[in-house]
């Protein structure tokens, strides 16, 4: 007689949730790709209103994000959360609830898009049905989340759940300050905020989006799968304390850096300049972290492609988290405002951090959960290439292309008149744009051929039954 | 055409940030050695990189024609190539397994990154504060 | 170590941490953003700005359906390049019935803030039914079907003045018992122009027609 369910870890959520991230990682890049495409040949929406640029950005923002981003995230965090509390998931009804009305909502939001239905402030840009049913879904998740915890036999809780727990925290205010709007009909409302201070509200919450979500709660997956991959317990406690907080509080204020020279009080712009200075150290202190971990590990490179996902994402957090404070700077943001130098940053991180610690992850995870060896190392590693090679394609030429137009959009010949026109200097950027979409072709291969690995893992599989393991009593609660 | 006072310039500068950037990361290079057991003879790291850097540097002579197309052409199989150069190099030329190889060779990928990232933010920080082409800021 | 331990205490009660989390985020946005709520500048409009009428709030809303704000800022920064390739620097008076804010994150086109009053209305309506026939190398998208849907299909115009009335903008009951019939006949590209036609008049560089000259 087997023993009852609740014995055991609650792992299908997890495995459910993966397969969603990587349907909507491929669905998502696609869209990235078609985007791309159109930047070179306008003509690719075959006037249709549902296919044109305009709206379909944001269905690759929000599907990358909320689709990929948020289900990978949810996944990992379920999973994680029970192997540190050594205690099945709490409300494990509530955790399949979040993870199916999850996939609802982001998949009608998505249509809703195409259909018109934006309040055009980047990743809100779901009207405000979804709002409310996203921040429903969202305490879900941190009352299944946080209930594990409170459940948990260990008594101290370790770091990767305060970065989720920070994650949860953190978006859940940013999401329903920003979001707060007076609803006109189903599909329109007006936002509470005007002008200038709606422009401070909107990127208070769009930066702090990327540094809770896009970077906090996937560091909070670095921290739990690096030492677990590597074998290696984390080379610094005392750093990653330090690191944590002065990540939580700092981060908060280089918001306004995506508002240099706009209609803002200077003094709002110079402190988020300041503290994105000084939110180098903490991102630094967390890669060292990482990297020391993982430095002594390298005989599982051999035959674990999952660990040079992760290495190599530590290298691009390095870069992206530099590049940001510098282009924070008021004399660099002078030029690369409004430009493709931002996408080019944008990517960096998404690309080379995002996308590629949850591919390793995933390769890590996907075998546990499917209680089989990955289906073909040979084809992970052949997508570990692409990937690297995807991401620094993007990243260079995005790099031309935004200097470029910063430059020329600035410059002013000898007698004082402006030496470009702008038609002139954006039709010169599309030989940048054609190398981008290149770039987009060659990461979104790598991952459908991750999609194809993983299918092929878990196919046929049937779900591993994992109990928590006796407590240390030195640490039991 | 460019007046030859900028000309000179940006040659001088271009030729100085390649001097910087070989030598610093020949001295980044060795200070990784020591994590990752390798060899720690600067000369030997600077060879190295000098090898790693071959195929950008004699690709680079598509500069001297000005057309985006040719350059990318050239240059992005070159930085492949070099990219190869890195991986399969630092284990064979630092004495290291292939495995500790790829963990440093990611690293110092890092290091090129931000290093290029920051020359990117350098010269226009200068250019907002006048030293280079004329910007109306 | 005296601060470890205080943080052990941290660690190991879910309940603090939660705490500890709230309380050292939320300083930040208490410090720089609620006081820019605060801030009467930024939501006192400037003399020339005024609020939408129907017509142009209706293309203002058809401006944020088809995104145009991805492609096209509407903020001139204080740089000589900026302003003599757009106009006078965007200030923040100019914004203050802006729900929401549209000044945009990327410049794929150029900036749009003072385009009104630049191009003619027939120049707009060529533009945007085929970007190409006018601007060559243009990336821009077509927006044909702006031409053939009426501009009050969903008939909620006074709806949305209400909305905003409630929020502050300046109708009157006579604006909004008047705004369907000021949108009869029009389609969604005429409310599209009339709005881009209006962008940039806010600006107190411009002096204000007299009174007499308008009828």
């Amino acid at each position: 007689m087997p023993d009852t369910i609740e014995q055991y870890y609650h792992d299908n959520v997890v495995t459910r949730l993966v397969q969603f991230s990587v349907i909507w990682a491929v669905v998502a890049m696609s869209v990235g790709v078609y985007l791309a495409a159109e930047l070179v040949a306008p003509t690719l929406d075959f006037g249709q209103p549902w296919l044109s640029f305009g709206r379909l950005r944001p269905l690759h923002t929000n599907g990358i994000i909320f689709g990929f981003g948020v289900s990978a995230l949810m996944g990992t965090a379920f999973y994680s959360v029970q192997r540190t509390s050594h205690v099945p998931l709490y409300a494990p009804k509530l955790a399949w609830v979040c993870c199916y009305g999850w996939q609802l909502v982001i998949l009608l939001g998505g249509l809703s898009l195409l259909a018109g239905w934006t309040s055009s402030k980047e990743y809100a840009e779901l009207e405000w049905p979804f709002d409310i049913a996203i921040t429903i879904l969202w305490v879900g998740f941190g009352i299944v989340f946080f209930g594990t915890i409170a459940r948990r036999k260990i008594k101290p809780i370790y770091i990767s759940n305060w970065f989720y727990g920070a994650m949860i925290i953190v978006v859940a205010m940013i999401h329903i300050v920003n979001s707060l709007a007076i609803p006109v009909t189903f599909s329109k409302s007006y936002s509470l905020y005007a002008g200038a201070q709606d422009a401070v509200v909107q990127w208070w919450y769009g930066h702090n989006a990327v540094g809770f979500l896009l970077t906090g709660g996937f560091l909070g997956m670095m921290y739990y799968f690096l030492p677990k991959q590597a074998n290696r317990p984390l080379w610094s406690y005392r750093l990653s304390v330090v690191a944590f907080w002065a990540f939580t509080y700092t981060y908060i204020w280089a918001g306004p850096h995506h508002l240099h020279y706009n209609a803002i009080p200077e003094w709002v712009q110079s402190l988020a300049v300041v503290m994105s200075l000084i939110l180098l150290a903490p991102s630094w202190a967390t890669m060292i972290n990482g990297i020391m971990t993982v430095r002594s590990a390298s005989e599982k490179l051999k035959t674990d492609p999952a660990l040079k996902f992760i290495v190599l994402s530590l290298a691009f957090y390095g870069l992206a988290t530099f590049e940001g404070p510098m282009m924070a700077i008021r004399s660099v943001n002078v030029i690369s405002h409004f430009t493709d130098w931002t996408i080019g940053h944008v990517h960096s991180g998404a690309l080379g951090w995002n996308a590629m610690v949850t591919y390793g992850t995933f390769y890590f995870l996907v075998p546990r959960l499917a209680g089989k060896e990955l289906y073909s190392v040979g084809l992970a590693n052949l997508h570990f290439w692409l990937a690297l090679a995807g991401t620094m394609l993007y990243i260079i030429s995005m790099w031309a292309a935004g200097v470029s137009q910063g430059l020329l959009w600035l410059s002013v010949d000898e007698i004082g008149e402006l030496s470009y026109g702008f038609k002139d200097i954006m039709a010169s950027m599309v030989p940048y744009y054609g190398l981008r979409l290149i770039a987009g072709l060659i990461f979104l291969s790598g991952t459908i051929l991750m999609a194809y690995n993983l299918y092929m893992t878990m196919k046929g599989c049937k779900p591993v039954l994992v109990k928590p393991p006796k407590v240390d009593p030195a640490y039991s609660v | 055409m460019l007046p030859s006072s900028s000309l000179t310039a940006i040659s001088v500068g271009y030729f100085l940030a390649l001097l910087f950037g070989f030598i610093s990361t020949a001295f980044i290079s060795r200070w990784m050695a020591t994590t990752y057991g390798a060899r720690s003879s600067l000369g030997l790291h600077f060879a190295l990189i000098t090898i790693v850097a071959a195929p950008l540097c004699v690709g680079s002579i598509t500069h001297l024609f000005p057309d985006v197309f040719l350059n990318v052409l050239v240059l992005i199989p070159a930085m492949i190539w070099s990219m190869y150069l890195l991986y399969t190099g630092i284990p064979i030329a630092l004495e290291i397994t292939a495995e500790k190889g790829m963990l440093m060779a990611s690293a110092l990928v890092g290091w090129l990154l931000v290093a290029s990232v920051s020359l990117l933010g350098i010269s226009v920080g200068l250019w907002t504060l006048g030293i280079g082409p004329f910007l109306g800021v | 170590m005296d601060g470890l331990s205080l943080h052990k205490k941290l660690e190991e009660n879910a309940g603090l941490l939660i705490f500890g989390i709230l309380f050292v985020s939320i300083i930040g946005g208490l410090v720089q953003v609620l006081p820019v709520l605060f801030q009467e500048s930024l939501s006192t409009a400037t003399e020339n700005t005024r609020v939408y009428d129907a017509v142009e709030l209706t293309g203002r809303d058809i401006y944020i359906r088809e995104g145009c704000s991805v492609c096209h800022s509407q903020q001139i920064r204080p740089l000589i390049a900026e302003v003599m390739r757009y106009g006078p620097y965007s200030r923040a008076g100019e914004f203050v019935y802006d729900r929401p804010f549209l000044w945009g994150s990327k410049r794929t086109g150029p900036d749009l803030h003072r385009i009104g009053g630049k191009y003619s209305d027939i120049w707009h309506r060529v533009h945007l039914l085929d970007p190409r026939s006018v601007v060559k190398n243009s990336i821009m998208p077509a927006y044909p079907w702006l031409a053939n849907r009426e501009a009050n299909a969903n008939n909620d115009i006074q709806l949305k003045m209400r909305v905003l009335q409630k929020l502050g903008h300046p109708y009157t009951e006579a604006d909004i018992e008047a705004a369907p019939a000021s949108l009869e006949g029009l389609k969604e590209i005429d409310t599209l122009i009339r709005y881009l036609q209006v962008l940039g008049a806010g600006s107190d560089q411009f002096k204000k027609p007299k009174e007499e000259e308008t009828s």
